[in-house]
């Protein structure tokens, strides 16, 4: 009885002491802390369309379509390819996401497409990084700013 | 020198002691440890809300981290580290890595399953093809499912249904297997598990917590035997025959002193002779002689103890051990003492007596089908007539001779205040110990050793 309080006691030190470290930790390190395993792994040409949110005010994109540099992640490759219409972006496909790592697939159906809702919902490659996706996520972004570059 | 008569232990002996709140807290330690594992799962598990992969992969990731923790707690439990092995003891401390054992491989092996399950549905692929892409292009995952393959196998092993058709030796060798299943599996969680990848603190920690394991179980299974021999140059000086079918061993060394040992206490012993160094096999000293030498008192009706007829003198010895809290140090103070044996079970209690004092009149209940094998029988005499004891001999069938709870209440009058020591085949002390717990003796005054690696459980016969 006394061991089963032991045990039980001791459980709850030891998650109330991660938790705390988890609420503690982004207060001293929010920038460059890549928070989850982070990858992706697409097959290449894996696209997402999605309803542009007409934002008015920002474009003076070209239509058209134009992919972005290849950007070097420490995880990996990462390429993406915007497609623009009447100025808005309307589609991002991803052309190229790293797949080493075995989280690749639950980035590829969780945090891309996050990032990609926030990147056309802003028509901008000023956005946040996805919590979990810190390293995929900056690379999408350089490469989306690329891509955006051809067509301004 | 005769080891019959009353033999005193060494005033200087190293005695273990009794620690009870050291094990309170590595309790309350392999909680925190339990519930840092799980509050890490929650930090980083994907989301519930995206379909039934996710949950499946959560599901997935928790039953990985849990079956890897109850590992290494599992491990580390059959480590033989000193300071349990002297307070909780090998046989109990077993029983807890043999039922951890089966939530192990059943969390491990819902971990392979869910993972497969998961990314199957999230590729959209069948789960064979899910498990080939897992194996071939994830890394370390291919020797995490060789290492669940040889678990697996390793644990239906240990089936008592499995294990009791098994010679000693062979699941002895079949066993092994689980380490070097475990240890395969560690790698592809530090590389691909969300807890772990990009969380420095939780590798650190967790790796940490894998050298520890590994670290405890080469340092005191492996080292300490190993320094031991060396040092205490421990070798055969004598067999002597005590019946028909049961031999003693004398074992002599240097520096005895030195080797913290207690009656009651027994060892994994290996002889460096044909036959006898692999594997180890567990036997109660059944005497600790004022010289420190140390005598073993062995049934020769198996495989194993028929060797040990031919054992010769100079032979080396490496023990791996003492183990066992089924010493008089376990004793509640000033409880009297009662002691039950049956058979070749007497071996402990024998050297248990030389550690009771003087006027502790302890009381020793000593069953055995034959008068001839009431082994040991004179020393036994001798060493409770000299504490001021009682000694009853029970000789004939179990069913004739039953060691029940009117048995005992008749013998022993006012038992539910005594310190019971209990040893002898798992049906014998199964029995015993529940009539103790029907007479009302708490269950910290009960002490029980089962010669087998083994719970002390009737349904689960032991092998020998």
């Amino acid at each position: 009885m006394r061991r089963i309080l032991a045990v039980s006691g001791g459980a709850a030190v030891g998650a109330a002491a991660v938790l705390a470290g988890h609420a503690l930790a982004p207060a001293t390190g929010t920038t460059a802390r890549p928070d989850r395993a982070e990858t992706s792994g697409l097959t290449p040409g894996a696209t997402a369309s999605s309803a542009a949110s007409p934002t008015a005010g920002r474009p003076r994109l070209a239509d058209g379509t134009a992919t972005g540099p290849l950007i070097e992640t420490f995880y990996g490759p990462v390429q993406v390819r915007i497609t623009v219409v009447a100025g808005t972006m309307t589609e991002i496909v991803e052309v190229k996401l790293p797949f080493e790592h075995l989280h690749s697939r639950w980035i590829r159906a969780n945090l891309v497409p996050q990032l990609r809702q926030r990147v056309l919902t802003a028509q901008s490659a000023d956005v946040d990084v996805v919590s979990g996706a810190t390293y995929t996520g900056q690379g999408y972004l350089a490469s989306l700013q690329g891509a955006l570059d051809q067509l301004s | 020198m005769s080891p019959r008569g009353v033999v005193r232990a060494p005033a200087c002996r190293r005695m273990p002691r009794r620690r009870p709140r050291v094990v309170d807290g590595l309790a309350a330690l392999a909680g925190a440890g339990f519930g840092a594992i799980v509050a890490q799962w929650v930090v980083t598990m994907p989301s519930l809300t995206g379909g039934v992969a996710n949950v499946l992969l959560a599901g997935a990731q928790l039953a990985g981290l849990v079956g890897a923790y109850l590992a290494l707690v599992g491990l580390l439990l059959a480590a033989r580290v000193p300071v349990l092995e002297s307070t909780v003891g090998l046989d109990r401390l077993i029983a807890v890595h043999a039922r951890l054992g089966r939530w192990t491989l059943l969390s491990m092996v819902a971990h392979g399953t869910m993972v497969t399950l998961a990314y199957a549905a999230l590729a959209q692929t069948g789960p064979l093809a899910q498990f080939w892409t897992l194996v071939t292009q994830y890394g370390w995952v291919l020797p995490a499912a060789a290492g669940l393959g040889l678990m697996v196998i390793a644990g239906v092993g240990s089936w008592w249904r499995v294990r009791r058709r098994m010679k000693y030796e062979t699941w002895w060798t079949l066993h092994l297997t689980m380490y070097v299943g475990l240890a395969l599996a560690i790698p592809h969680q530090i590389v691909n598990g969300a807890a772990f990848v990009g969380h420095p603190v939780a590798q650190a920690l967790w790796l940490a917590l894998v050298g520890l394991a590994f670290g405890c179980l080469l340092a005191f299974r492996m080292g300490l035997p190993l320094i031991r021999a060396l040092r205490h140059r421990l070798h055969v000086v004598d067999v002597v025959e005590e019946t028909s079918d049961v031999v003693s061993v004398i074992v002599a060394g240097v520096r005895m002193d030195r080797l913290p040992i207690a009656g009651g206490q027994f060892a994994h012993w290996r002889f460096l002779t044909r036959g006898l160094v692999w594997p180890s096999h567990p036997y109660s000293i059944s005497g600790i002689l004022p010289d420190g030498r140390l005598r073993i008192t062995v049934r020769t009706s198996g495989d194993h103890g028929r060797l040990l007829r031919r054992l010769r003198p100079g032979i080396p010895v490496v023990m791996e051990g003492p183990y066992g809290a089924f010493t008089a140090h376990a004793r509640h103070n000033g409880c009297p003492v009662t002691l039950v044996a049956a058979g070749i079970g007497i071996t402990p209690i024998r050297s248990l007596l030389d550690d009771l004092p003087p006027k502790s009149a302890p009381t020793v209940l000593h069953r055995a089908h034959h008068e001839e094998d009431l082994i040991l029988g004179h020393e036994i005499d001798t060493l409770v007539q000299a504490r001021g004891g009682v000694l009853y001999r029970l000789v004939g069938h179990r069913d004739r001779q039953p060691i029940n709870e009117q048995r005992l209440a008749e013998l022993v009058p006012g038992i539910e205040g005594h310190e019971l020591y209990v040893c002898g085949p798992p049906g014998f002390a199964a029995a015993v110990l529940a009539a103790a717990r029907r007479l009302g003796i708490p269950r910290h005054r009960v002490h029980a050793e089962s010669f087998r690696l083994h719970p002390v459980d009737s349904r689960r016969p032991g092998r020998r």
